[in-house]
């Protein structure tokens, strides 16, 4: 062969390997950049880079929004729903991870000069202070950089990196592509709906009393104090949002500015005077809101980590500023900053007072009961004498046995608790609920809630199967206990009896081990469809809470009972638990005190106080 | 003066320096790797204190020292 | 540029484009021009060094040609030609201060500061200089050159410009080899266009590839990751870490001096060989003839003998041997020389404490080889090995490679005193268990990275026997059926385009931590 012939054969074999590279890259499309033709699975793509993904999404869905969220990923808490309902709008939230203002002012100028925009909301951290066009420093441009449209710079070299990257991201993402699962992963974290965090799972997570949250997040106790970190991009930051101002101004947006809150110590890390001269440049160069140091600031149950604010909070802040009385806020929350006031409040910032503990928790012990007989054959039975001496206990201790209902207006619009609150539950929805326990508790004034299976309901054997078994009450009983005792969920027939299923059996609501995820949530799903709409039907009543058969539960199955409706969810691990204002998290996986025949009177008081 | 002749000082020093090595047959010491930089030094400073010559750097190529034949070139040409 | 980033592809493409198409006379200027572009794109700002270093010794060669000429004229004893050998003495010698004098400021400065002071010393006179690209390469090639005039071994080249080119020839700017004037110059002046060339340039350079990127950085990944930590590790660990350096340093040296060579191939070039097979070697110093040989031969040839053969080494040899005689007599003054070349073989790798004592450990050991040379064969004797053998071959380069390996401990640990540690740890504490109960895992590679590694070693150890053999393996390659050439030629671009770590692939490795 000759030398020639050799070459040809292999310069044949690079253009092939770089043209089946390319092809494989664009198909793939790790990074959203070319539209990702095969997956659309934009979430994936930000996850990767949030700075390049959203601009193809928005290329091909600008038609939908008209309005813009920006910033860092604290902008991720304004919800854009809430946006959209406050200002007839159309929301996408189109922030960076670890924006800085260089990179909003590329967004917004891109976003203004292509598309029709109508308002943008700004969410300005302190590190705005610290931080200015950082993208250049970043290690992996593929990775760091934004998209060549809004940033400026070489085309070519900007599809290029992408066409010609090692085949490792695409290969990465066709695997992940294939272990995707319901909840957000390590690769998937975006909702595309929103361009914001998908927080589904962060948002079922369980808050509760201080002691656990430091014990779940030590970041929080181990954030350093005072470290006077000096703030030297003020002035890049400042010129920046002048120029977004004038740019909005000149197109005719509604420019909305908010200064993000801090946790006490992310406050304290930085140089005082600096952030006092970043507080009255901002105010002389765009008037804002801030919500920098609130009374919720000392509280790191309304952060997730030290340098990031939950979505409790970011609804607080909307609610604010769009004056919406429906939801919790506390006094003094927030403050519109314009150059009168910036000095004033500025200085006032370090004086901000805790919210105290006592004003916005309360604690909440809950009962669980099961059946009442007259005879106890077991833990689970309480006899009709020890109910009745257990329930004139607490009244005449002054307990308040209080509603479902009481207990979100507390969470949601912080109307206070009664003194001494106390939830009585049944479990299983037994006949006894009805005949022992409705006429003490009417007498006592006291409220309750039945978790009944819905399936079981009015029976007294197992399904079909002529097995008897404790009798349970019907929705004609259900009717006349109405005003007393709300009845809520506890799963359709995701409580079954192992030994008399024929099949296999759901004895809790969760997933089997080798069933696949999809299946399992319509399962679930339609489980919880039918007890909704059983209950809706027959009472009239929405179930907002469930009891977990046998107290088991898991992240997906909250997940998506949140998602359909439920505000509450009742273990039963004994303990108290902590409910916080303006915290619907603190309303989840409660505790429960497990009540027995031999529990006295004296031990169910002391166990409450 | 040694009745000696030159080549068999010369044979002597070698073996001395280099025990082990074929010299008598060998064209190529250096080219196959024979002998080493190492030896070559040795072998210069012995041959420089028995003939009483001067061998400088210059003379160090390996064309020099390939064979027996060539090393007696190298010491007569420095004799003169 | 580093050899690996996608620009030096497009380079390579680009000068070579702009050398096949002009003229063949102006070829060699093509050629001069890539070469600059190439230093400044490295920093523009150190231009200067290797401009000044061509003047400096071009004319230092042009005055020693000039005195040559004078001198062939006179009789030996004149006192002219005293007179003129002193001032050629002199010429050569403030060269070769002034070059060597920028190459310590620029490259040793702070180390020696370290060395002899405090950090107070190091703020005072510590100097932040931008280290120019292959600075000792271009001053170890010139400074040779002008000695090699100096001794009379060749001409002085009478084109300044054409002189620039010999020295600042790019490919070899990175990584060397170190060329000779006589070797390299006549191949510059242009070349004609041919196939067989590029094909050529082409192969090496992939096999080039293969060592550095399937083979070198992948256990670099490891050996990376042990090192970090070195001291938690147990001594099998450790042999392993050191073992895969010894791959690493092997793959990414050789296989950098091979696309070097291809480059310098496609335009027609043929560059000295750098390594020739070390893994083959049977001594110690048969290992340093056959790793980074111009460096060596370079050190042999200005250094070792000059000094070998200087008046006062003579005079320290006459005396050893007067006084102390023997073997020992012998070898005291070679010995010297020994210490000198390797010290400075070690600092020319790297400035720190590690690289001497690594100067000193290879100086020590070839020194008592030298001694106990005569031992050895009476050993051998009395034990009846036949060192021709088959046998003792393997032996020879067993033990070889287990010197060259101990020696790398002391190269690679984080600081000298680790050393020795290291050393402790891999005979007292070796934990056999530790090499497969799954530990060699936990550092970044992966099971299919570590059979891509022992695979790349397997063909890498299979070429490399079939070239000891003598086997000419390109053209020996061009030999076979067409079917065969291409196999073989999509098998590496295949393994270079699948497990090279190219791009990001570093980035996807460091993920797994």
């Amino acid at each position: 062969m000759s030398s020639k012939k050799w070459l040809v054969a292999f310069f044949s074999a690079i253009i092939l390997a770089a043209s089946s590279l390319a092809l494989f890259n664009v198909l793939v499309d790790p990074f959203g950049v070319f539209g990702d033709p095969l997956f659309d699975w934009y979430s994936y793509s930000l996850t990767q880079n949030t700075r390049v993904a959203k601009f193809t999404f928005i290329d091909r869905n600008h038609e939908q929004f008209d309005s813009y969220v920006l910033g860092a990923s604290g902008s991720s808490a304004f919800c854009v729903n809430r946006l959209n309902g406050y200002m007839d709008a159309n929301f996408f939230n189109f922030h960076f991870l670890g924006a800085d203002m260089h990179n909003v002012e590329d967004t917004a100028r891109y976003l203004i000069e292509n598309f029709t925009v109508e308002n943008i909301v700004i969410g300005i951290s302190i590190t705005n202070g610290v931080y200015f066009d950082q993208d250049r420093q970043r290690e992996n441009p593929k990775m760091h950089s934004m998209h060549v449209s809004a940033a400026g710079g070489s085309r070519i070299g900007f599809f290029g990196r992408y066409l010609w990257m090692n085949p490792q991201y695409s290969i990465d993402k066709i695997v992940a592509f294939r272990n995707r699962t319901y909840l957000p992963g390590a690769s998937d974290w975006f909702d595309m709906t929103t361009g914001a965090f998908d927080k589904r799972g962060r948002g079922a997570q369980r808050i509760g009393c201080m002691e656990e949250y430091h014990m779940t997040y030590p970041e929080f106790a181990s954030f350093p104090y005072y470290n006077d970190v000096r703030m030297l991009q003020i002035e890049n930051t400042l010129d920046s949002l002048v120029r977004i101002r004038d740019m909005c101004e000149a197109a005719g947006v509604n420019l909305i500015i908010i200064f993000n809150p801090l946790f006490y110590r992310h406050f304290d890390y930085f140089n005082r005077d600096d952030f006092n001269e970043f507080f009255v440049g901002l105010a002389d160069a765009v008037p804002f809101w801030c919500f920098t140091m609130n009374a919720l600031s000392f509280d790191p149950r309304f952060f997730y980590d030290p340098t990031h604010f939950r979505q409790a909070l970011g609804d607080m802040i909307l609610a604010r500023i769009f004056d919406d009385d429906s939801i919790y806020i506390p006094e003094d929350f927030g403050v519109f900053v314009t150059p009168e006031n910036a000095l004033e409040r500025v200085l006032s910032l370090p004086y901000v007072e805790p919210m105290p503990l006592e004003t916005n928790t309360v604690n909440l012990p809950i009962l669980m009961y099961h059946h009442i007989d007259e005879y106890a054959a077991n833990d689970m039975i309480v006899t009709p004498e020890t109910f009745e001496a257990q329930m004139r206990a607490l009244y005449e201790n002054g307990f308040t046995a209080i509603t479902l209902d009481q207990l979100l207006d507390f969470v949601d619009r912080g109307v206070p608790l009664p003194e001494q609150p106390v939830v009585i539950t049944f479990d299983d929805g037994y006949l006894s609920v009805y005949e022992y326990a409705f006429p003490v508790l009417e007498r006592y004034g006291l409220n309750a809630v039945a978790f009944v299976i819905g399936e079981a309901v009015g029976t007294d054997t197992y399904k079909d199967t002529g097995y008897p078994t404790i009798p349970k009450f019907c929705f004609q009983q259900a009717r006349r206990m109405a005003g007393v005792v709300s009845i809520q969920s506890h799963s359709y027939d995701m409580h079954q009896a192992a030994f008399l299923e024929e099949g296999r059996a759901r004895e809790n609501i969760l997933r089997w081990p080798d069933e696949p995820e999809a299946d399992y949530i319509a399962v679930l799903r339609e489980d919880h469809r039918r007890i909704s709409d059983l209950v809706y039907t027959e009472l009239g009543e929405n179930v907002i809470a469930i009891a977990y058969p046998h107290g088991i539960y898991d992240l997906l199955s909250r997940v998506i009972l949140l998602d359909m409706g439920v505000r509450v969810t009742m273990g039963v691990e004994s303990g108290g638990n902590t409910i916080i204002m303006g915290m619907p998290q603190s309303l989840l996986g409660l505790n429960r005190f497990t009540i027995t025949n031999r529990t006295s009177a004296e031990d169910l008081i002391a166990m409450l106080e | 003066m040694n009745p000696a002749s030159p080549k068999s000082e010369l044979l002597e020093i070698l073996h001395t320096s280099c025990p082990g090595v074929e010299f008598e047959n060998e064209t190529a010491l250096i080219d196959n790797e024979i002998l080493d930089s190492m030896d070559v030094v040795t072998i210069v400073s012995e041959i420089a204190g028995t003939f009483n010559v001067e061998i400088g750097v210059e003379d160090l190529v390996p064309e020099n020292f390939n064979s027996i034949e060539a090393m007696m070139n190298l010491i007569q040409r420095r004799l003169n | 540029m580093p050899f690996t980033s996608i620009n030096f592809i497009f380079f390579i493409v680009g000068a070579l484009l702009f050398y096949y198409v002009v003229p063949l006379r102006f070829r060699w200027i093509a050629l001069l021009l890539a070469s600059y572009v190439f230093y400044m794109v490295g920093g523009w700002t150190t231009v200067f060094y290797i401009v000044f270093t061509t003047v400096l010794t071009f004319c230092a060669a042009q005055l020693l040609g000039r005195l040559n000429t004078k001198l062939a004229g006179l009789p030996g004893k004149d006192a002219e030609a005293i007179r003129i050998k002193k001032l050629k003495k002199y010429i050569v010698s403030l060269t070769i201060l002034i070059c060597f004098g920028m190459l310590f400021v620029l490259r040793y400065w702070n180390f020696t500061l370290e060395l002899i002071g405090s950090d107070r010393w190091m703020e005072q006179f510590g100097l932040n200089l931008l280290i120019p690209l292959g600075v000792s390469f271009f001053i170890f090639q010139s400074v040779g050159y002008v000695i090699d005039v100096y001794r009379g071994k060749h001409s002085p080249e009478g084109n300044l410009v054409k002189y620039a080119l010999f020295v600042s020839f790019f490919p070899q700017i990175i990584q060397g080899p170190i060329s000779r004037f006589h070797e390299l110059s006549p191949q510059l002046d242009g070349n004609a266009f041919d196939f067989t060339n590029i094909k050529y340039g082409i192969q090496l350079i992939m096999w080039g590839y293969f060592k550095k990127l399937v083979i070198a950085d992948r256990t670099a990944v490891a050996v990376n990751y042990i090192f970090e930590n070195i001291t938690i590790h147990s001594g099998a660990v450790i042999a392993f870490a050191v073992f895969f350096y010894c791959i690493q340093l092997y793959g990414d040296f050789s296989g950098g001096i091979d696309i070097t060579r291809g480059v310098a191939k496609m335009f027609g070039i043929d560059l000295a060989i750098n390594f020739r097979r070390p893994i083959f070697a049977i001594s110690l110093a048969d290992f340093w003839r056959r790793w980074h040989i111009t460096l060596g031969a370079w050190l042999k040839d200005y250094l070792f003998y000059s000094m070998a053969l200087s008046r006062p080494i003579i005079r320290i040899g006459k005396f050893t041997r007067r006084k102390i005689g023997g073997t020992l007599g012998k070898v005291i003054p070679t010995a010297i020389c020994t210490f000198t070349v390797y010290f400075l073989i070690g600092v020319w790798h790297g400035a720190n404490f590690r690289w001497v004592a690594f100067g000193i450990w290879n100086a020590t050991i070839i020194t008592s080889s030298l001694l106990m040379a005569g031992n050895f064969t009476w050993i051998k004797a009395k034990l009846r090995i036949n060192d021709k053998s088959k046998c003792w071959w393997v032996v020879s380069i067993a033990r070889t490679a287990f010197i060259v390996f101990m020696g790398r401990y002391i190269t690679r640990s984080p600081r000298l005193v680790y050393t020795l540690s290291m050393w402790r740890s891999t005979f007292t504490n070796f934990q056999f268990s530790t090499l497969f109960d799954g530990t060699l895992l936990q550092f970044g590679l992966t099971s299919l990275d570590m059979v891509i590694v022992a695979l790349g070693v397997l063909v890498l150890l299979f070429i490399e026997f079939r070239q000891e053999k003598g086997v000419e393996i390109r053209e020996s390659l061009a030999k076979r059926c067409f079917i065969f050439q291409m196999i073989a030629m999509f098998l590496l671009f295949a393994a270079i385009f699948f497990f090279g770590i190219w791009g990001d692939a570093e980035y996807f490795i460091y993920m797994q931590f």
